[in-house]
């Protein structure tokens, strides 16, 4: 029997409830009872679980089949190599995003993801790129700032700059 | 309850409320023609923005958001055989081969008509409803409650298709993020890992969008290209779909009462419901076994009534007892909390008049987006066309402001970053995110409950009537569920989606 990689998750899952029952184990009853009565059976079903994604072979149930379960479609026609390449990429400029956030808030990082993403990423031309940055930079203002009013932080490099 | 009925009403036709209504009705619209981001999507990304509004106008833009998804849907399925959420899917085996006939515009304005007596229909079952529930709910107790919540945590026996271990797993790990932060009873932190932000729990703002959201956007982007073509010509002969709705009464009002009833369930709802009201045509239906499949304008009419008249359904456990029939009831439910409201005694007695702003809403929200799809159906069309690398960009920006206007602390930015992941991962590798989103909605409801009925009975309570009926009801829930997922299966509904 040789582990798959396509049982990381269920390890995963198996790690986080161990690790979860282990700490909840000093709780009182009150504030332990309901967490144990869930976590427990649950770590026997994720070894479970484990155990028949190792034991597995290539023509048993995919990861990610729809017919299988109660989600979304995946779309499995765009070969894996390229899937992890535009995935990373996308993470890349959510996490680049967040970290803009905190740099530069929100009022700056918004149009400066938006402008970038659409210019480096999308490859959009200039007058696409300007309009959809002016005109998410007016929504952010009108919806944000002057109906909801919104206290956007300050960020870390306005406040390094005592901004 | 006429009182609170009309009360409802006039709140609602304040000037700002019609136009937060209208506004949720635009949305719904625009998100049910853009394959990929349905109502459930759209209704967490619309959560955090109403927080400074007050009940009624934000539970207007909300039910007006949710309710007419499953009209615009239609589109993408007639035009390019593309589900625009998941209760369209049925509608593509007509649908589609109609608008190959060049009948596009027939086969909308069946499913628009038909889509509209549904919505209609389901608001007046929700209606009628509630002299009928009031008694029932006021003379439940924290038992009743709890096994009520243990039902709707049921629903992830349907929701997890043939991978039940992986959906309870979920199930699980949601009610486990319920648990974080400290304990109402003995005042202990659990999981919060010395964080401030913990404290008060995990909130469902960042785990909503996290989970379903974002990962969508990542998925579309990893497919790239347009979602669909561009569809070519004009949409004609509406008129003729609207008369064929009128000549199909009794179908109509049949899937209706259906699509009340499966809503009404929790586990089965959308990602069923035009599966079942396209197979309960095709077998009563006069000569349908020869023409279902071939562009029969029946085979529209059956699914589209069912899909809306769900919502009223759905409702109605969540209104009357804080157990959402639906994964975008859970977040509504979630909304109910945000805004200080209880479901269960409270919004049948005191807050009547808010669940009448729902019923209202849900008939107007219906009338509004059928009228809007008349006029507007070629340019909604062309949504589903945008490419995804413009589209993209607005949704995650939007998804940023929205989850740190929930709070205001950029805690939530990193608790979307990480939910975002796990959503993204779950997905991939075939784990059902419906389930955690349920689980996390229903555990505090579930702890709470199992605390006031262990201290206040010990464990007589299991012996109580109402809770052996509810536990018997949840058996026969699951049982049912389960079924009728292999029975679909074998009639060839192959995929199950989120129930949107």
């Amino acid at each position: 029997m040789t582990f798959k990689w396509t049982a990381i998750p269920s390890l995963l899952v198996v790690a986080v409830f161990g690790l979860g029952l282990y700490t909840a184990k000093d709780w009182t009853v009150q504030a332990g009872l309901f967490p144990l009565a869930i976590g427990i059976p649950a770590l026997l079903l994720a070894l479970c679980q484990l155990v028949k994604d190792t034991v597995r072979g290539k023509g048993g149930a995919q990861s990610g089949d729809t017919a299988r379960r109660a989600d979304l479609p995946v779309d499995r026609d765009v070969p894996f190599s390229e899937v992890v390449s535009r995935a990373g990429r996308s993470f890349a400029w959510i996490f680049g995003l967040a970290i803009a956030i905190w740099a530069f808030s929100f009022t700056i990082a918004v149009p400066l993801f938006t402008f970038l993403y659409l210019y480096f990423q999308a490859r959009e031309g200039w007058r696409v790129v300007a309009a959809m940055t002016l005109g998410l930079g007016v929504f952010q203002y009108i919806l944000f700032d002057r109906i909801i009013h919104t206290n956007w932080p300050v960020g870390a490099f306005q406040q390094w700059i005592n901004f | 309850m006429l009182e609170a009925a009309a009360t409802a009403f006039q709140n609602l036709m304040d000037l700002e409320r019609m136009g937060f209504l209208i506004a949720g009705v635009l949305m719904g619209l625009s998100l049910g023609a853009i394959p990929g981001l349905g109502g459930l999507v759209g209704l967490a990304i619309l959560l955090p923005l109403t927080f400074n509004m007050d009940q009624y106008a934000a539970f207007a833009m909300m039910i007006g958001l949710t309710s007419v998804v499953s009209s615009s849907d239609t589109i993408p399925s007639v035009l390019f055989a593309v589900p625009g959420s998941v209760a369209s899917q049925a509608t593509i085996l007509d649908g589609h081969p109609m608008a190959k006939n060049g009948e596009a515009g027939r086969a909308f304005g069946a499913a628009y008509m038909a889509s509209l007596i549904g919505g209609l229909f389901g608001a007046l079952v929700l209606t009628l409803s509630i002299p009928i529930l009031r008694p029932l709910v006021l003379a439940f107790g924290a038992p009743e409650f709890f096994m009520l919540a243990l039902l709707g945590l049921s629903m992830v026996a349907a929701l997890s298709g043939q991978e039940p271990i992986k959906g309870i797993l979920a199930a699980a790990m949601g009610l486990w993020f319920g648990v974080i932060g400290m304990n109402p009873q003995s005042s202990e932190l659990r999981w919060t890992f010395d964080l401030v932000y913990l404290l008060d729990g995990v909130p469902l703002i960042p785990l909503g969008l996290g989970i379903f959201a974002i990962p969508e956007i990542i998925d579309l982007t990893i497919k790239g290209t347009r979602i669909a073509d561009v569809p070519t010509g004009a949409i004609t002969g509406v008129g003729q779909g609207i008369r064929d709705v009128f000549r199909s009464w009794f179908l109509v009002l049949r899937c209706s009462a259906l699509g009340v009833w499966i809503g009404f369930l929790p586990g089965l709802g959308g990602a069923l419901v035009d599966w079942f009201a396209y197979g309960h045509a095709l077998q009563t239906e006069k000569g349908a076994k020869e023409t279902f499949g071939k562009g029969d304008v029946r085979g529209v009419i059956a699914p589209e009534s069912a899909n809306n008249a769900k919502e009223g359904g759905a409702l109605i456990p969540t209104i009357a007892f804080g157990v959402p029939g639906s994964v975008s009831m859970a977040l509504l439910l979630g909304a109910f909390m945000i805004h200080g409201l209880t479901p269960g005694p409270d919004m049948l007695t005191t807050n009547l008049d808010v669940t009448f702003t729902l019923i209202w809403s849900l008939a107007l929200a219906n009338i509004f987006g059928t009228a809007i799809l008349l006029l507007l159906t070629n340019q909604l069309a062309k949504l589903a066309t945008v490419r995804i690398h413009i589209l993209a960009p607005l949704v995650i920006v939007v998804v940023f402001l929205a989850v740190f206007q929930s709070s205001g602390t950029l805690g939530d930015v990193v608790a979307l970053l990480f939910f975002t992941t796990l959503g993204w991962f779950m997905k991939r590798f075939g784990w059902p995110r419906p389930p955690l989103v349920l689980g996390f909605v229903l555990s505090p409801i579930v702890e709470n409950n199992l605390y006031i009925a262990m201290r206040r009975y010990d464990l007589g309570w299991l012996l109580h009537p109402m809770v052996l009926v509810i536990g018997a009801v949840l058996v026969l829930s699951m049982a049912y569920s389960l079924g009728f997922l292999k029975r679909k299966e074998r009639l060839g509904g192959g995929q199950s989606f989120d129930d949107i």
